[in-house]
């Protein structure tokens, strides 16, 4: 069993509600999305955030992750992310993440549907952990806990969307948190079953 | 028809379903969704020289479960700092129903690297068509 391939892709907050609102849009290629690596220049980036007058956020980013080629698989489930240690140095510092699915999935409960250029007000948000969840913490946008792989070496059947913000304490240390950089690391785990 | 996975694209790295009438399917030949998983009895799996092996035999026993990990995470190397790497785990395990008694195995090193429970629910998607009823009833 082949491990499929997979993709994250970013994409702009003033990507509209129709862009997302059915399978077929969010597999297909969303305006201006970025994919998303830890390449250099590729990373999902929040931005800078200025906290000069204590505690604040970053902007919330949209990304999408879907399965392009199933490797002969049936299924994916059990998705999984959370923030890797990390060099924030006060505990107030957190990421804020919340699942999101279009707006074909109606009476929403386990994701929020998707809302254009949204802000930190426009979702209701978790504080992604730090560790290995060990239980699914993102839903495919139809709510269910798998999606469904062709085996055909095709696309899975929906993707997993989500939200995140910074929220970067006050007096917390300056400086470009990035990948792997000395004393300013931040990075994200993503893990998911197949079968 | 699905054209479905084997494991004869990797090298020493398979498993076997021991079947209750003493066939032995083998995971580079056939895909598990394949097998006559209720009648399975042992899992076997064979990873770059290691062997582990999952018996029919728990208490409350319902059926296997035999699914795998992908992804990526950081990991703090020997001078604790982190690295990126690769998630690639082969896990197998049995149900009785309501929870999952799994192991995980590295997959690039053969090695267990943790056995755990967790609970049924989170792994619907991975129980074998044949056993659903037997599982779920």
């Amino acid at each position: 069993m082949a491990e499929p391939t997979t993709r994250f892709r970013m994409i702009p907050q003033a990507s509209t509600v129709e862009a997302v609102n059915t399978s077929a849009e969010r597999l297909a290629a969303i305006a201006n999305q970025e994919v998303l690596s830890t390449g250099a220049g590729n990373e999902a980036d929040f931005g800078t955030v200025d906290i000069s007058g204590g505690a604040a956020n970053s902007l919330p980013v949209t990304v999408i992750w879907d399965v392009t080629d199933d490797g002969l698989n049936t299924l994916v489930e059990d998705f999984m992310i959370w923030m890797s240690s990390n060099d924030f140095d006060i505990a107030a510092t957190v990421c804020k993440f919340q699942p999101l699915s279009g707006a074909d999935q109606g009476g929403a409960s386990d994701t929020e549907n998707y809302i254009a250029n949204g802000v930190v007000a426009s979702y209701t948000w978790a504080t992604m952990p730090e560790a290995d969840p060990a239980a699914i913490n993102l839903w495919p946008t139809d709510e269910g806990s798998s999606m469904v792989c062709a085996g055909n070496n095709g696309a899975a059947d929906d993707v997993v969307m989500w939200a995140m913000y910074m929220a970067i304490g006050a007096l917390e240390t300056t400086g470009t948190y990035y990948g792997l950089t000395a004393d300013f690391e931040l990075q994200f785990s993503f893990k998911y079953s197949y079968s | 028809m699905k054209c479905l996975a084997l494991d004869s694209e990797y090298r020493d790295r398979w498993i076997e379903f021991h079947l209750a009438n003493g066939t032995v399917e083998d995971s580079r030949l056939k895909n598990w969704r394949n097998v006559a998983w209720d009648q399975v009895i042992r899992i076997v799996a064979h990873l770059n020289g290691n062997t582990h092996k999952v018996e029919c035999t728990g208490k409350g026993f319902r059926a296997f479960m035999n699914f795998r990990w992908g992804g990526h995470e950081y990991v703090k190397n020997g001078n604790g700092r982190l690295v990126p790497r690769k998630i690639s785990l082969w896990t197998i395990g049995w149900t009785d129903g309501r929870q999952c008694f799994l192991k995980d195995i590295d997959f690039h090193t053969g090695q267990h690297v943790k056995g755990y429970i967790a609970t049924l629910s989170q792994f619907m998607g991975h129980i074998h068509p044949l056993v659903r009823n037997r599982v779920l009833g």
